[in-house]
């Protein structure tokens, strides 16, 4: 009896485990791992939360400033959405979404040209004074002023030519043109009109005098957390405003741990003094596969609008380049499996295009990456760069001119000299000759604005707007933007115009497709891989979104974050079977 | 004699040795300072126009920032003027030098603080680390170096002088990754990160201290190791070639107890080169705590310095470069008056 009983004990077993199986094979997207109790959506019932928990977030550096106006780095952008409540929010699908804890409406009139927004009653900043429209009206003007440095903010405000306060409630903005990008116009950040108006009367940068340095570094904000500590280089404490009128958070306590090294940020997570931080692909690989890490925590893989690519100057002096076929032939010899494989250890996805698909009409199937060195070779001797029996390398012209260019790298960065090593081993096959110049960031960043270069490894995280990709592919970029490679191309440009004042969502894909169409075509830039975003997280953290920022730059955030009351056992399969996910 | 009837002969050291000594020393004092003057202000000047020449800007570096806005030709200008790096290098040299007469560093391009609160921020973990450090090796340092001279051959002298050479051949860093991965996180005996803990406010004078302490231990080891290292086999070098010196044999011969000798004779003489090489290895214990510091996340002068040249916040690196000169010139300038008060040969040269 107790034989039998084992066998059909046994039997159930076997069967859970191939359902298992097969429902992971079904899925078709890889082991849906335990690690998923990291995306559970914080709970209706309070008493499940843990509210006086304290959350530890690891900080590559320190912020430059807590004044939003002001803020301009990822590691400002950290703090953003914690220490500021803002009209308007980007969602987990970096979609512009009304945040409903501030807005009571907001309504766009049927041209686009002038937007109402009614802001809820009662709300107040972290001193307890009303905020009010008059608020909103201050920081548009800051952000205008010229005295005032707001590199970040005055993106897209530029386009509000006008911003009323009609009573404390209710704010009317006029647009300069009626343009589908107007919503995005209004997204700007607030502060208070009470604490900084005294001190720009003295200081109209808001940055200058120690007043408002001390009012930048303590600020009095909006948002659900307010600054309790600073403590140089080593820590931020955020702690919970008790008094914020909107959902209130779980942790009870933020604390920013400041840890420049990576490798000294995951011994940190490992020992539980971090319970969250990004991972460097070789990290997410190799190094965290352990129990140790396992005991601790889970890794996160997801989806992120951040392509690498090489861009190729187009309209300087190195005449090979200039031609459209030799830049097919140089994307045509891109071995990007084998840096997919052998760089980024198989963790980045191909890239499809410069578009996320949502932006566009394209076939999310469709591969735009194919390598075919016979391919290129055709290409380059079409363009009449002919393989010497002299040496081998390609020449134009009887000799005169070799087939070659200098690719500029950022220092410092681990995986660029060995995407242009497999690069430079295939174009050796092809006869171009590849040298490569690693130059620190700020040189890089002069040598591109002065379009002092051959071609350049770099890597480009798409806008949550189409739009913001014209700062990159349109002709008014070329002096005034990120078009470093000089591209030009009229029906691009004229595209870029008319998707910009295309309201209907349907016709704007399609024109952002056919730009996308035109550029691959042209092949100013050829991209390599997609870079997805690679994550720790502790056990215990719960309610985590992952945006294609990563799960730190988008609405809720970290606000959403929250972590049982009744510590959880940490499952076996957690431990030892599949210690990582793919975001769902 | 002259006919006036005064003694006009020029004095000798014999007629007032004290007073001829002070002034001795004094005239030396004053010969170090005017010398350090001209030395401070090269290492200033060359700075300055080190990082104003090289390649790149703050405004180029920091042009972009998060996400996909920002970057363009007017917000690049637009910086430039902000930096105040528009203006021609000389200029730009001649306000630097303006605001710092009046003992203002001006303001950090990274984050707008004064430049003077940031560094003293950053300052006293450095200094109280280095010093306390230096303090802890010279305890460690000459017993052990004096031990193994005076059993010079013998086992534990030879397993003294290993154990200094296979410490001396680790490099910081990698015996920086052991601890953090052995004593930080396995036994987790010591924090590794940072300089206090997050209650550290709450916490009454006693246990702060504490706190701060087991925040030095494992960054405090791996500067200490090479120090004691390097130290121990110089040191017991010289006090051996002191104790062949004759007026030891003597002092030996005159009866003198061996325990008399050591302490009177051979360990004074022994440690005054050792003031001149300790002027030497705190500049070089500065600035090679760097590492140290970004690795053990220790908000030290090291890390600020590397954390601006990255950023290139020049007000910062300068402010950082005035005050090294001040601390390396002060420490140089300390120990050769030490070292001339010491030894008179040294101010007589």
């Amino acid at each position: 009896m107790c034989s039998a009983r084992k066998r059909m004990k046994s039997k159930l077993r076997i069967m859970h485990v191939v359902g298992v199986l097969l429902a992971v094979v079904d899925s078709g997207i890889g082991p849906v791992s335990a690690a998923d109790h990291v995306f559970e959506p914080i709970p209706a019932n309070r008493s499940m939360i843990d509210e006086g928990a304290t959350l530890r977030c690891r900080l590559r550096s320190e912020p430059s400033s807590f004044n939003p106006v002001l803020m301009f780095t990822a590691i400002d952008a950290q703090f953003d959405y914690l220490l500021w409540d803002r009209p308007f929010v980007l969602d987990e699908n970096l979609k512009w979404s009304i945040n409903s804890a501030v807005v009571e409406s907001f309504e766009c009139s049927d041209d686009h040209r002038e937007a109402t927004l009614v802001l809820k009653s009662g709300l107040r900043w972290q001193d307890d004074t009303p905020l009010t429209a008059a608020d909103i009206v201050f920081s548009w003007q800051r952000i205008l002023d010229d005295q005032v440095l707001a590199r970040k903010a005055r993106h897209g405000t530029e386009q509000v030519s006008k911003c009323e306060a009609v009573n404390p409630q209710r704010v009317r903005f006029i647009f300069k043109e009626a343009l589908a990008t107007n919503q995005w116009s209004v997204d700007f950040p607030i502060v208070p009109k009470h604490i900084y108006e005294p001190l720009c009367t003295s200081d109209p940068t808001m940055q200058r005098s120690d007043a408002s340095v001390r009012a930048n570094r303590q600020p009095i904000g909006s948002g659900p957390y307010r600054v309790t500590e600073w403590a140089s280089g080593e820590r931020i404490v955020l702690s919970r405003w008790e008094g914020y009128s909107g959902p209130k958070p779980a942790f009870a306590k933020i604390i920013f741990k400041v840890i420049p090294d990576n490798n000294a940020a995951l011994l940190a997570f490992e020992a539980g003094d971090i319970d969250e931080m990004s991972l460097a692909p070789r990290q997410f690989a190799e190094d965290t596969s352990g129990k140790q890490f396992a005991d601790r925590g889970v890794k996160i893989r997801g989806k992120q609008w951040t392509n690498y690519y090489i861009g190729w100057n187009v309209a300087g002096s190195k005449a090979f380049l200039s031609d459209t076929r030799v830049r097919k032939a140089l994307g045509l010899s891109v071995n990007r499996p084998l840096i997919r494989k052998r760089v980024f250890h198989g963790l980045f996805s191909e890239s499809r295009g410069i578009f996320p698909e949502s932006f566009t009409a394209r076939d999310a199937n469709e591969s735009t990456s194919v390598f075919d060195i016979a391919g290129a070779a055709k290409l380059l001797d079409d363009a009449g760069w002919k393989v010497s029996d002299d040496d081998g390398w390609r020449y134009r012209d009887g000799g005169k001119e070799k087939a070659g260019f200098v690719l500029n790298l950022v220092a410092g960065s681990q995986t660029s000299p060995r995407v242009a090593d497999i690069l430079r081993a295939d174009l050796r096959k092809l006869g171009v000759e590849m040298t490569t110049q690693t130059l620190e960031w700020s040189v890089f960043n002069e040598r591109n604005l002065a379009h002092q270069f051959d071609a350049y490894l770099s890597a480009w995280t798409c806008g949550p707007d189409p739009d913001e990709a014209r700062n990159l592919f349109h002709s008014n970029a070329v002096e005034n933007g990120r078009n470093y490679v000089g591209y030009l191309n009229p029906e691009v440009d004229a595209l870029f115009d008319r998707g910009v004042r295309e309201t209907d969502p349907a016709k704007r894909a399609q024109i952002y497709h056919k730009i996308e169409q035109l550029i691959l075509t042209d092949e100013p830039y050829t991209f390599l891989v997609e870079a997805p975003t690679l994550w720790a997280f502790g056990h215990r953290v719960r309610g985590v979104t992952l945006s294609p920022r990563g799960p730190l730059h988008a609405f809720p955030g970290v606000r959403g974050w929250w972590t049982p009351r009744i510590p959880q056992p940490i499952d076996d399969e957690l431990r030892t079977g599949l210690p990582h996910t793919d975001a769902p | 004699m002259t006919s006036c009837g005064l003694d006009c002969r020029t004095p000798t050291p014999h007629d007032n040795p004290l007073q001829h000594r002070q002034n001795g020393v004094w005239h030396y004092l004053l010969k170090r300072i005017l010398l350090t003057i001209p030395t401070f202000v090269g290492i200033v000047l060359l700075t300055f126009v080190v990082i104003h020449l090289a390649p790149g800007s703050p405004a180029t570096g920091t042009v972009g920032g998060f996400g996909e806005s920002g970057v363009s030709a007017a917000n690049h200008d637009r910086l430039r003027e902000h930096f105040e790096l528009d203006a021609p290098v000389t200029k730009r040299f001649g306000r630097w030098i303006m605001r710092v007469a009046c003992f203002d560093f001006g303001q950090s391009f990274a984050d707008g603080q004064p430049v003077s609160k940031r560094i003293i921020e950053r300052v006293y973990p450095t200094l109280i680390l280095t010093f306390s450090i230096i303090v802890i090796a010279l305890l460690i340092v000459i017993p052990v170096a004096a031990y193994a001279a005076l059993n010079a051959g013998g086992f534990v002298d030879k397993v003294i002088l290993g154990a200094c050479v296979g410490l001396y051949a680790i490099p910081p860093y990698v015996f920086g990754m052991l601890l953090i991965l052995v004593v930080g996180v396995a036994l987790d005996w010591f924090p590794f990160s940072g300089l206090t803990s997050e209650d550290h406010a709450q916490m009454n004078g006693w246990q702060r201290l504490v706190d701060l302490i087991n925040h030095s231990v494992l960054i405090g080891a791996c500067i200490l190791y090479p120090l004691v290292a390097y130290l121990v086999p110089f040191v017991r070098a010289t006090m051996l070639a002191v104790l062949k010196e004759d007026f030891v044999r003597a002092a030996f011969a005159r009866g003198l107890s061996r325990r008399r000798v050591i302490f009177r004779h051979v360990l004074p003489n022994t440690l005054r080169p050792l003031l001149t090489v300790m002027g030497l290895i705190v500049p070089a214990v500065l600035g090679g705590s760097v590492v140290l510091e970004v690795m053990f996340s220790w908000p030290g002068m090291g890390r600020l310095l590397y954390e601006s040249i990255l950023q290139r916040d020049y007000p910062v690196i300068m402010g950082m470069t005035v005050l090294s000169a001040v601390i390396v010139l002060g420490v140089t300038l300390i120990v050769d008056v030490l070292y001339a008060l010491a030894d008179p040969r040294v101010r007589y040269a």
